[in-house]
């Protein structure tokens, strides 16, 4: 019972990351759903407590591995209008332009956006995110810097001396 | 980067909760390392600010329930005596069903699979004699709580002694989206009506409408995403009454 608690507690946060990662609401809910059937299917092989968010995380992202692999390749193609649709606020001074950021990661292939939103949205730990995802530390930082660079990069912020936002 | 402290290792200790101040000790020594950080903090302010929202939505019923359904052991018929008097409940009413049925489903329209499990549900339940509900209605907190919990929704069970029905109880009933509630009110005479609550989301709503099957007649309505029918062995006029009352009772107020 209480591990089908902390997994309905973690609702909000897989369908939180799944958008993200998919921009897709319905196959966001629809990974979601299959995510938690199966969790919920596997709830007794779960050992430890307090490591239930973390598990959740790796169940959804095998699904997105065997299902979603199109879109690592297909990401580019991702229609961006979802961005005006969510009601952006405009960037103000020193942040970025949300448009732009939602775009840049609209071109992020799909494996670079899993670790990126893993430690920046949902706030992982690295090693964590590197559990969740199935690769080693070293892989995952790997990806998450060049997801980091790219973003940098699209927001035009990639200036070797100083990132010009500090003003 | 000045070469001092490399990116990933930057990036470890920025991602790695427990080592905040050894972060804060490589930035304060290192401008280009600390505009990195900087650089970082805007763009998860920024994904935050994106993607952060839908955490606070209402999370979809369809997940909801699945939840719901793995804690529901009314899911699993308790004995084979229950499995076997369920069936023979199923079997008379489709037998009794024939083109009643198909009249029943047809003039519902908007949503026939309501009543119909409205009538099922009834039909089924109250013949029981032994076990007419799982929560009596003498414990209304935990009922309630319970109910809503199992719905996934928020009402609250109407009192109709007004009308002589005392509230017995309730029960789970599981249905095609998760589960609905069955609540089961008995008059001094020991008739009983029942109340069929099931959530229906994205459903407009609909003013009161009458359905019956073998003499036993639903009075059924929906709103604020919760489709409602009372059934019982009663007149029209008598039964929409009742379904009036519990129709101002069963919605949190609005105010």
């Amino acid at each position: 019972m209480a591990v089908l608690d902390e997994i309905e507690a973690a609702i909000p946060a897989l369908r939180r990351y799944a958008i993200a990662l998919l921009r897709d609401r319905d196959a966001a809910d629809d990974l979601v759903q299959d995510a938690l059937e199966r969790a919920v299917r596997r709830r007794a092989d779960l050992r430890g407590e307090g490591k239930v968010l973390s598990w959740l995380f790796a169940i959804l992202l095998n699904l997105v591995r065997d299902r979603h692999r199109h879109l690592t390749r297909s990401a580019h193609l991702v229609p961006i209008e979802a961005a005006a649709d969510q009601g952006l606020p405009p960037a103000q001074d020193g942040s970025l332009a949300l448009t732009e950021v939602h775009a840049a990661m609209g071109r992020l292939p799909l494996d670079q956006r899993a670790v990126l939103l893993l430690v920046a949205l949902e706030g992982r730990s690295l090693a964590e995110a590197a559990r969740a995802l199935g690769v080693t530390e070293g892989t995952a930082a790997s990806r998450l810097g060049r997801a980091r660079a790219a973003l940098r990069v699209a927001t035009g912020r990639d200036r070797q001396t100083g990132t010009g936002g500090e003003s | 980067m000045s070469g001092t402290l490399n990116e990933a290792r930057l990036m470890a200790l920025y991602h790695n909760p427990s080592a905040a101040s050894e972060l804060d000790r490589a930035i304060a020594q290192d401008p280009a390392a600390a505009a990195l950080v900087a650089e970082w903090r805007r763009q998860d302010a920024a994904l935050g600010a994106l993607y952060g929202p839908v955490g606070q939505e209402p999370v979809p019923a369809r997940l909801r329930d699945i939840i719901l359904q793995a804690e529901t052991p009314a899911n699993l018929p308790r004995s084979p005596w229950q499995i076997a008097a369920a069936a023979g409940i199923l079997i008379t009413f489709g037998a009794s069903l024939g083109f009643g049925g198909s009249v029943l489903v047809a003039r519902s329209g908007a949503s026939p699979s309501l009543v119909a499990d409205a009538l099922r549900a009834h039909e089924t339940y109250v013949v029981e004699v032994r076990h007419p509900v799982e929560v009596a209605g003498s414990d209304a907190q935990h009922l309630q709580a319970w109910l809503n919990k199992r719905v996934g929704m928020s009402f609250t069970p109407p009192i109709l002694t007004d009308y002589g029905y005392n509230l017995l109880g309730g029960r789970i009933v599981p249905v095609d989206q998760g589960a609905a509630a069955l609540l089961m009110y008995e008059n001094a005479e020991g008739a009983r009506i029942t109340l069929y609550i099931a959530a229906e989301p994205g459903q407009g709503e609909t003013a009161f409408r009458f359905d019956q099957e073998d003499g036993v007649q639903s009075v059924w309505w929906i709103d604020g995403g919760l489709g409602c029918a009372v059934t019982g062995d009663l007149p029209r006029e008598a039964l929409r009454a009742i379904g009036t009352e519990a129709y101002d009772q069963i919605l949190p107020a609005e105010t």
